[in-house]
């Protein structure tokens, strides 16, 4: 399989946090999603691969270091970071014409049509939009220059359940010609239930798992059951789990089924949940 | 880099009126060449440094960062700037001062090149020195560095005064001569200035 982004032991240190030596690999043609809580590393690595911060180790986006071709590559990407960092007092209308000054490939019938689909009013200014129809706009001008790649941090935190599930739609089309490659980072982990091919975890800095969804979802399992059950060698297989007055449940990447025990399939929430309570369960990149 | 000056003015239309206006206010207030200096400096202050939009710059900082834009033309065109507003700002007063001093309302004799030179070295060393701060900091957070780096220029001005005065009166240059000097000094300390700049943006 194709890569679209190889990243080799990148760390990028903060007063209080580190991005701990990741590598992982970020399949083209495909949806990747970046799961984990707030605070885990989402936007730090991905702040990493556009480029936007230093870091030690090495990104190579389409077989190119973002040093050795920073202009080609930003070309090729298009981003939209949290609601966007636009001029305020700037139209829609002025902000694109901006936009365009920097991208070659712009194209404003692209633009355009993202306007109408989201109902954005291109006389508008940046600081009459209220934090969705910020959002909106910042992943319309990020998709009308004919990006290679898209990365959207947080693209659908502001928005409303229709508004995301059209999102989600939009990044199914632009990948539909297997040349295009999608990441996003979010920690609404149900847009990623529907769309998503990859899910990478971070959590505390460090690379949890970088697995496809199917095998995600198809290799782990909610499993639930009296107190009594809950043996050592139990505890040992799963991930993390959580007892109660009523039994324990707790999630497993076992094949092994007991019969006094209940098994459920996972949404990719109930992972993130249990990883996240145990982080160093495992590392599992694909 | 000229793309990058072009959006910087053609969304600071406002902010390059004030730096008119201001330009046009203190040789009639004041009839008195001198501040030409005091002028060049402030509308870079105001209009590069971003006096009035520190926070809104430091968001849009960002913006330039995820953008097909080197980093050494993203600094670069911010030292261009400076001394193209300064020009600005320096013709425009130049203009007011000829104009006045036409119709009597400054009665000093007025040297425009030493005028003009002491303003570029006053606009050279500000901007030299105050860049990297806004690029290590922010322009937010770079205020309060800034405002003391301003104060200590400041403080030096009549040091600097009486080293000219030794040079052109005891040492015997001619005063255009040593503010040359002096221009030259400050174009070389914006051009390290720049590059320090780079790098520090570079490693942000």
């Amino acid at each position: 399989m194709e890569s679209v982004i190889r990243m080799k032991n990148v760390t990028k240190r903060y007063d209080g946090f580190c991005l701990d030596n990741i590598s992982l690999e970020i399949p083209k043609g495909y949806i990747t999603g970046i799961i984990g809580r707030n605070g885990a590393g989402k936007t730090t690595l991905i702040n990493t691969i556009l480029g936007v911060t230093n870091f030690e180790g090495s990104i190579r986006i389409f077989g190119k270091a973002m040093q050795e071709s920073e202009i080609e590559l930003k070309n090729r990407i298009g981003a939209a970071l949290g609601g966007g960092f636009f001029y305020e007092g700037l139209t829609l209308r002025k902000t694109a014409e901006l936009l365009k000054r920097f991208y070659s490939g712009w194209d404003d019938a692209v633009f355009e049509g993202y306007m109408r689909r989201f109902g954005l009013d291109m006389g508008k200014k940046i600081k009459e939009l209220s934090t969705g129809m910020r959002e909106k706009f910042s992943i319309a001008a990020a998709l009308s220059h004919g990006a290679d790649l898209i990365i959207m941090d947080e693209p659908s935190s502001g928005l409303d359940p229709v508004a995301r599930g059209e999102l989600m739609d939009i990044f199914s089309e632009i990948i539909s010609d297997e040349e295009k490659s999608v990441i996003i980072s979010t920690h609404i982990t149900s847009d990623l239930d529907r769309t998503a091919d990859f899910i990478v975890m971070i959590d505390n800095g460090r690379l949890v798992f970088n697995l496809p969804k199917d095998e995600l979802l198809e290799t782990h399992r909610i499993v639930k059951g009296a107190s009594s059950a809950l043996t050592d060698d139990l505890k040992r297989s799963l991930v993390s789990y959580k007892q109660s007055s009523l039994g324990f449940e707790g999630l497993t990447a076992s094949p092994d089924r007991k019969r006094e025990l209940v098994y459920e399939k996972p949404s990719i929430e109930d992972i993130m949940r249990f990883y996240t309570k145990n982080p160093k369960g495992a590392v599992k990149n694909a | 880099m000229l793309k990058l000056i072009k959006t910087d003015f053609s969304i600071s239309g406002r902010t390059l009126i004030l730096v008119l206006i201001y330009t046009l206010i203190f040789p009639i207030l004041f009839r008195y060449s001198a501040y030409m200096s005091t002028v060049g400096a402030l509308s870079v202050y105001i209009f590069v440094l971003g006096l009035f939009a520190a926070e809104e710059r430091d968001r849009v900082n960002l913006l330039y960062k995820i953008m097909p834009v080197r980093a050494e033309d993203i600094v670069g065109a911010k030292y261009a700037e400076c001394v193209l507003v300064w020009a600005i700002a320096t013709v425009i007063n130049v203009i007011v001062i000829f104009v006045m001093t036409k119709n009597s309302m400054i009665t000093e004799q007025v040297n425009y090149t030493d005028n003009i030179l002491s303003s570029f070295v006053t606009m050279g060393i500000v901007a030299g020195v105050t860049l990297p701060f806004v690029y290590k900091y922010g322009y937010t957070r770079s205020r309060i560095p800034i405002m003391f780096i301003w104060i200590g220029l400041a403080f030096a001005t009549p040091m600097t005064a009486s080293v000219m005065g030794y040079l052109s009166e005891e040492a015997g240059f001619p005063t255009t001569a040593v503010l040359a000097a002096g221009a030259v000094i400050a174009a070389a300390v914006m051009a390290v200035s720049a590059r320090i700049s780079v790098g520090i943006y570079k490693k942000e």
